[in-house]
């Protein structure tokens, strides 16, 4: 894939010029739109790689344009947001959003997510070619075949709700996943389990991270809203900025 | 052809005085003398009339009659469907009171006012459904015959001597807003009905013999006539207002005496007439003796027929206490101001015994009284007095006790014989003997018998000659008199004496238990606590199990059930949805209704509502094991203290408020002062945030790479700071706006722990933070948000006031039951002087203010009030070999793992 094309869908004028210009300086191309229907324009004729999203537009809901855009296409949704409640986070994730960002944010930080997310779409292409059999990211290996996850050519034992759950996020490598979304994936109900499911996470966690709680290599805590697996890589540009 | 007093179109739409916030429906009845007058008929042709103004008419329930014209009309209407009940295997058609409620049209017409609803309906009569369509705010058209209004009712039926079962209440004729009589010429009706326009053929043959007569129907029409009349007297008298305002005005007190009597409702009829005629207070009088308990059950629910026939001719009942019937009415008649008492005339027996005496001992009390005494014709013979009856009854333990103090006294007597006294000495001891007797048995008939039976030993065996009932002395029959009267009246006076002390033991009784229930609500603490004290107060009164719902905004809560110890019923069963809607009913009509009411008659409770000034506070229900209703004495005890408890609710109402009031204060003086300081600290970072970027904007060019760097550093430092103000902000916001609106969620502490490390200062580079659990796995309750802003702004601290490369741990560990997460640095440490203050609004270390911005200072006093919103602790200690500990704890939560 050469240069992505990014669409910005902001109203507000100053935090558009933040993005273009913070775009511009990493030599990625990109259109703009301000409102709703302008987005659904936009990503229609202009086909972008990637789209940088305000939930908070005047002239529709968020959530809905997500949802109209995933009637077509698969693109990659960043979200941006000023509201802070997971509500919404949660809502936006559900509705097919890949990640999302609380205002304020650090251009850092944004960069990082984009890469992310950009990574999914190459890592989505390659995978349509090759055949779906294993997966591998850095020194983690799945072999759906076998049933068996290998870190660093030694097999690790996996529980069978940490095997469904390590194969949930690596079909979804890249993509923040709700609770809920999980918990419906491997329970097949609406329990509210989420204790359950933090447990389970956490031991898994613990089986393949080497650090669990300072540096999360493979799988990243969303905390009140999910759970996201990393590409090797990846993870170490996220924790950067905060720091 | 119909007399209309008003026009009919007017009635909807019209602003309603009586209720200017709630619109109540408006009831229209249509009038007639007979069957067959045409009244569904006249309503049916209005109902097309306002049909065309366009206004929201419908058919609730028209009776289906074979005439076709009326058919003809009514399928011009929407229709409501009937509901369909089956009863025993037949199917009723019944009016649909709750699709009407929901359909809610602007008027409705229900055929039928007088009609018995089938059983399985919400209400046992029609006239309650339509009361409740018109407290829903609905117009009504209804039809009625006159004979089917109580206070006529009897009088219809000494006319044509068919007496009718299905009658209403007169205050739900008076208070309707228009009535029209719908009145044909009986001759126009007689050929009417020879035509086969009423009945069928077979059918009006026989009505032309029973009823339809010529001079019944001239009769009644005469009734329907009148009636309609009085109506509007009271309507023109109701409208003109000053009378029923005036306090001054002294009205007419008709007061009639409540008894088992089968007489007593007609005297009860002639009285609500009487009232109505006069425009008076109607009281209806009845005065409990100690008999009264002791009646049948027979007599009971004769009495309790009459009360609430009483009560439904717009009777007050009042109860009072007391074996002195005459004295008692009169006394309540002087206290409450009445004017006129209404009695029955009883039958023959009773004349010489006792009622003429009522009247002359009511006179002598109350001379001032007008007594009207009504002739008892509908029976000629008369139930025997409940009170002889029961006393009739002969216990077998009464008996053997009477038996043993009479050979008992015998037996003394034959000493004092053989001693040589005298029998002055063995009459006295059988006096004795009767006083004895009185006190220890139930029952006059035991003084009475003994009173005879001691004459009589005495006779037998103390007079010459002994062994007969014969006395040789001529002073013996005076002797025997006088021992028969002296035995008389001590038994008696005794037996007085002793109910007296029974009815005041209960008096006190009552007393008592109020009391205690008053003692018992004022220590209540909150409103759960004042039902719970009630309910348990009513079930020790009662001994029946309670059921209580409380109100919470506008609905009514889960029931709590206090069941009665020896109870092996499952309280399931008062959860039903039956139950519920009663309770609901109650709730919304602020009137009882269930077992042993007209309304929910199936119910399994009696529900009462607990009200105060305006509003239902709460329900309570009452399971009722049988058909009967409450005792009148319980009944009075209970709606005491409900009402005591409707009181205490109500206070306590007002306190919470009041307190929520000066909680509010106290918030808004809070935000006050935060928001002053917080508009002096933003100006700081702003002011250098815009200067900054001036200089940089305006001297680009001049400045030294070097420079800029460094203004560029503190833009950004400035504007981190001021991200994290706003976040203390809105967590601020988050606990001040309600404290129970946490979200609580059970967390793991490693992940919020490393995602409030993910969000610390950026100097935290300089410092080695580490983290050390004991169990990856331990999880709190918290709002994570919130302790995520704790976690920081006391790491942030940490940083802050420690050198760099001081090493901070964070840890987490599991004591009890609670988690204890600490901060712990080696730094400087805090002086024991400043840690009392650490934790108050606005305090920084050093107590420097001012623009040298060492912190907000709100940082750990927002952390206090967000761990013990918490409900858990925080604290600060020193470090050993130096520095300091910050930490708090927060509710560990164990999680079940189903895998």
């Amino acid at each position: 894939m050469n240069k992505p094309l990014i669409l910005i869908v902001e109203d507000d004028r100053a935090i558009r010029k933040l993005i273009s210009t913070t775009l511009k300086t990493q030599n990625y191309q990109y259109h703009t739109a301000e409102t709703g229907e302008g987005a659904i324009l936009e990503a229609v004729s202009k086909k972008p790689d990637i789209m940088i999203l305000d939930l908070g537009l005047p002239d529709m809901d968020g959530v809905s344009i997500i949802k109209k855009v995933r009637t077509w296409s698969n693109m990659p949704i960043i979200v941006v947001s000023a509201r802070s409640e997971d509500r919404d986070k949660i809502d936006a994730l559900d509705a097919g959003a890949d990640d999302y960002l609380t205002k304020p944010f650090s251009v850092d930080e944004f960069l990082a997510r984009l890469r992310v997310s950009l990574r999914r779409v190459r890592y989505d292409n390659e995978r349509l070619q090759s055949d779906a059999s294993s997966f591998i990211n850095g020194n983690l290996k799945i072999d759906y075949a076998a049933g068996c996850v290998w870190l660093d050519k030694e097999e690790i034992h996996l529980t069978p709700i940490e095997y469904k759950l390590i194969c949930l996020l690596a079909k979804n490598i890249g993509k923040v996943l709700t609770h809920n979304f999980i918990i419906n994936e491997i329970w097949g109900n609406y329990a509210n389990d989420i204790p359950a499911l933090r447990v389970f996470m956490a031991t898994l966690r613990k089986k393949i991270e080497k650090v669990p709680s300072q540096q999360p290599k493979y799988i990243q805590t969303h905390i009140g809203v999910g759970y996201r697996m990393l590409r090797v890589g990846d993870a170490n540009s996220l924790s950067d900025f905060n720091s | 052809m119909p007399i209309k007093q008003a026009d009919s179109e007017a009635l909807p739409g019209q602003p309603d005085e009586a209720f200017p916030g709630k619109k109540h429906g408006r009831l229209k009845i249509y009038l007639g003398y007979a069957a067959g007058v045409g009244k569904t008929f006249t309503m049916l042709k209005d109902a097309h009339g306002i049909k065309k103004d366009g206004i929201d008419i419908i058919a609730g329930y028209i009776e289906p009659h074979s005439r076709p014209e009326t058919m003809a009309l009514s399928n011009e209407l929407e229709i409501l469907p009937t509901l369909q009940i089956s009863y025993k295997g037949v199917t009723f058609r019944e009016f649909d009171l709750d699709r009407a409620l929901e359909r809610k049209p602007d008027i409705i017409l229900v055929d039928e006012l007088a009609h018995t609803n089938a059983e399985g309906c919400r209400h046992k009569k029609r006239y309650q459904d339509i009361d409740e369509l018109l407290r829903a705010g609905i117009d009504v058209f209804t039809t009625i015959n006159i004979q089917h209004i109580e206070s006529l009712n009897d009088i219809v039926a000494s006319i044509t001597g068919i007496s009718v079962r299905e009658t209403i209440p007169d205050n739900v004729f008076d208070s309707a807003d228009k009535i029209e009589l719908i009145d044909i010429e009986p001759d126009d009706l007689i050929d009417r009905l020879q035509r086969g326009k009423i009945y069928h053929k077979e059918q009006a043959k026989r009505a032309l013999v029973n009823f339809f007569k010529k001079n019944n129907l001239i009769a009644l029409r005469e009734i329907a006539l009148r009636r309609t009349a009085d109506q509007v007297n009271r309507t023109a008298i109701q409208n003109s207002g000053p009378l029923k305002d005036s306090s001054t005005y002294v009205r007419e007190h008709i007061l009639v005496c409540l008894s088992s009597a089968p007489s007593n409702a007609k005297v009860i009829r002639t009285a609500a007439r009487m009232s109505s005629a006069f425009h008076g207070i109607f009281t209806a009088l009845f005065v409990e003796t100690s008999g009264t308990q002791k009646s049948g059950n027979k007599n009971k629910a004769a009495l309790r027929k009459n009360t609430r026939l009483a009560e439904q001719l717009g009777a007050q009942i009042a109860t009072v206490y007391g074996d002195d019937i005459p004295a008692h009415i009169a006394e309540y008649a002087k206290a409450g101001r009445v004017s006129k008492i209404v009695m029955g005339r009883s039958g023959h027996l009773q004349k010489w015994l006792r009622k003429t005496n009522y009247v002359d001992r009511l006179t002598s009390l109350a001379p001032a009284l007008d007594i009207y005494i009504i002739p008892d014709t509908q029976s000629s013979f008369r139930i025997k007095y409940p009170g002889i009856a029961m006393s009739m009854k002969i216990s077998f333990i009464d008996s053997a006790k009477s038996a043993a103090v009479l050979i008992f006294c015998t037996l003394i007597g034959l000493w004092f014989e053989y001693l040589g006294f005298s029998n002055a000495n063995i009459i006295t001891i059988y006096i004795l003997g009767v006083l004895i007797n009185a006190m220890i048995t139930k029952g006059r008939i035991y003084s009475v018998l003994s009173s005879v039976f001691c004459v009589l030993i005495f006779d037998f065996l103390f007079t010459e000659p002994v062994f007969s009932f014969q006395a040789y002395s001529s002073g013996y029959p005076v002797t025997f008199m006088v021992m028969l009267s002296a035995a008389f009246i001590t038994g008696t006076l005794t037996k007085r004496v002793k109910n007296q002390a029974r009815q005041a033991a209960q008096k006190a009784y009552r007393t008592e238990v109020l009391l205690e229930t008053s003692r018992k609500l004022q220590q209540a603490r909150d409103e759960t606590d004042i039902l719970r004290e009630t309910a348990l107060q009513m079930l020790k009164l009662l001994d029946r199990t309670v059921i209580f719902y409380s109100v919470q905004g506008n609905i009514l809560s889960k029931p709590f059930v206090f069941q009665k110890d020896d109870s092996s019923d499952n309280p399931q069963v008062y959860f039903g949805a039956d139950e519920r809607a009663a309770a609901e009913w109650v709730y919304k009509n602020n009137k009882k209704a269930g077992a042993t009411t007209d309304t929910f008659t199936a119910a399994k409770c009696l529900y009462f509502a607990v009200h105060g000034d305006d509003t239902v506070l709460a329900v309570v229900g009452i399971a009722m094991d049988s058909k009967f209703p409450l005792e009148p004495y319980e009944n009075n005890l209970m709606i005491a203290m409900l009402g005591e408890c409707a009181m205490v609710l109500e206070k306590e109402r007002l306190n919470e408020k009041q307190k929520q009031i000066s909680m509010r204060i106290q918030q808004e003086q809070l935000r006050a002062n935060l928001l002053r300081t917080i508009s002096h600290d933003l100006r700081t970072p702003l002011t250098s945030i815009s200067g900054n970027a001036g200089i940089l904007m305006r001297n680009s060019a001049v400045l030294a790479e070097r420079q800029k760097k460094a203004l560029y550093t503190d833009i950004y430092d400035d504007s981190a700071w001021l991200i994290k103000l706003v976040e203390n902000m809105l967590s601020i916001t988050r606990i001040d706006n309600d404290m129970l609106n946490l979200n609580m969620q059970p967390e793991l502490l490693e992940e919020v722990i490393a995602e409030a490390l993910l969000h610390v200062s950026r100097n935290s580079a300089e410092h080695n933070i580490k983290m050390i659990l004991d169990d990856e796995l331990l999880m709190a309750k918290m709002d994570y948000r919130l302790i995520i802003q704790v976690l920081i702004n006391i790491i942030d601290n940490a940083i802050k006031y420690t050198p760099a490369g001081s090493h901070i741990f964070i840890s987490a560990r599991h004591e009890k039951e609670t988690a204890v997460i600490e901060v712990a640095d080696d730094g400087p440490g805090i002086p024991d002087k400043d840690k009392i203050n650490l934790f108050d609004m606005f305090y920084t270390a050093g107590n420097i203010r001012g623009d040298g911005r060492r912190g907000l200072g709100l940082g750990l006093y927002l952390c206090k009030s967000i761990v013990e919103a918490h409900k858990g602790e925080i604290f600060v200690k020193n470090n050993i070999p130096q520095g300091t500990i910050f930490g708090f704890t927060l509710q560990v939560e164990e999680v079940d793992m189903h895998e």
